[in-house]
């Protein structure tokens, strides 16, 4: 039990850190390019890492299942969103140069 | 106050008050940004809070909001990247 | 919580009032969770994060599309569009 539990926690504080320091770049990193990587690191690395801590802790079943196609799914959906968001910005970019430098 | 609800706290704290900051300031497409990844760090809080509470049905709340926020972001990304550009009735001009 | 929605009261564009408010559902969300209140969150989150910033976007195309349509448009850049930070 106790391997488990320390794996989990490793994979919680992972998936956390990453995920906070993804919040934290939004708010350094100035354009809104990098803003985008910082986005798509947070919905394929953070959120994955998390999930996993969860499904180790509660063991192989049902509920492991579940988490990790909510996982998925959180995953899947992040990178949807990125690729609209980045799309949106290209095009409002074109649009309107003047918005920011880059 | 196991180890699960801390990192909820420290997920919902210290996470998004930037997300909270930067979807405040600045034009609408750069705010979308925020909105999206508050939206991914909320559904991994109620995942980490029903293990923490110790309730499994919490995580139907992280399940319903990896569907509706996706859905949410792309309504809003059309609007953003159609209006500009074609302002008539025959909606977004780009290719799928 | 209450900076999410001091921030939503505080924004004058409606499209990044928008953003503001699905900000506010996700936040409002995550408070009924804590409070032992998932089914309240879960309407929350149905309507904060979806609807209603839906609604408000669809409003702000009729309006815009209308007024392009009709009359020209009398200038969206007044100075209640800046927000006030």
């Amino acid at each position: 039990m106790t391997p488990r539990h320390l794996a989990a926690l490793v994979l919680l504080v992972a998936g956390v850190a990453v995920l906070v320091l993804t919040a934290l770049a939004l708010v350094v990193l100035p354009a809104p390019y990098l803003r985008l990587h910082a986005l798509s690191c947070a919905t394929s690395l953070g959120a994955p890492l998390v999930v996993l801590a969860l499904a180790v802790e509660t063991g192989p079943g049902r509920a492991a299942a579940k988490l990790l196609v909510i996982g998925a799914l959180l995953a899947a959906g992040g990178t949807v969103t990125t690729m609209a968001i980045g799309r949106a910005t290209v095009l409002l970019e074109e649009a309107q140069p003047k918005e920011s430098g880059h | 106050m196991n180890a699960w609800l801390l990192a909820g706290v420290v997920l919902s704290g210290a996470g998004l008050a930037p997300c909270m900051w930067v979807s405040a300031r600045g034009a609408p497409h750069l705010r979308l940004v925020g909105v999206n990844l508050a939206g991914t760090l909320v559904a991994v809080a109620f995942l980490v809070l029903a293990q923490g509470f110790g309730r499994s049905s919490y995580q139907d709340l992280a399940l319903v909001l990896g569907v509706l926020a996706p859905a949410g972001t792309l309504v809003f990304t059309r609007f953003l990247a159609g209006d500009p550009h074609r302002p008539g009735p025959s909606g977004t001009p780009e290719p799928e | 919580m209450g900076t999410a929605a001091t921030a939503a009261a505080l924004t004058r564009d409606p499209v990044r009032q928008a953003a503001a408010l699905a900000m506010l559902g996700l936040t409002l969300a995550l408070l009924f969770t804590v409070v032992q209140a998932p089914d309240v969150a879960l309407s929350q989150l149905g309507v904060g994060t979806a609807v209603t910033p839906l609604l408000i976007l669809l409003t702000v195309r009729k309006v815009r599309r209308g007024g392009t349509d009709g009359q020209p448009p009398p200038g969206h850049s007044e100075p209640g569009d800046r927000q006030r930070e």
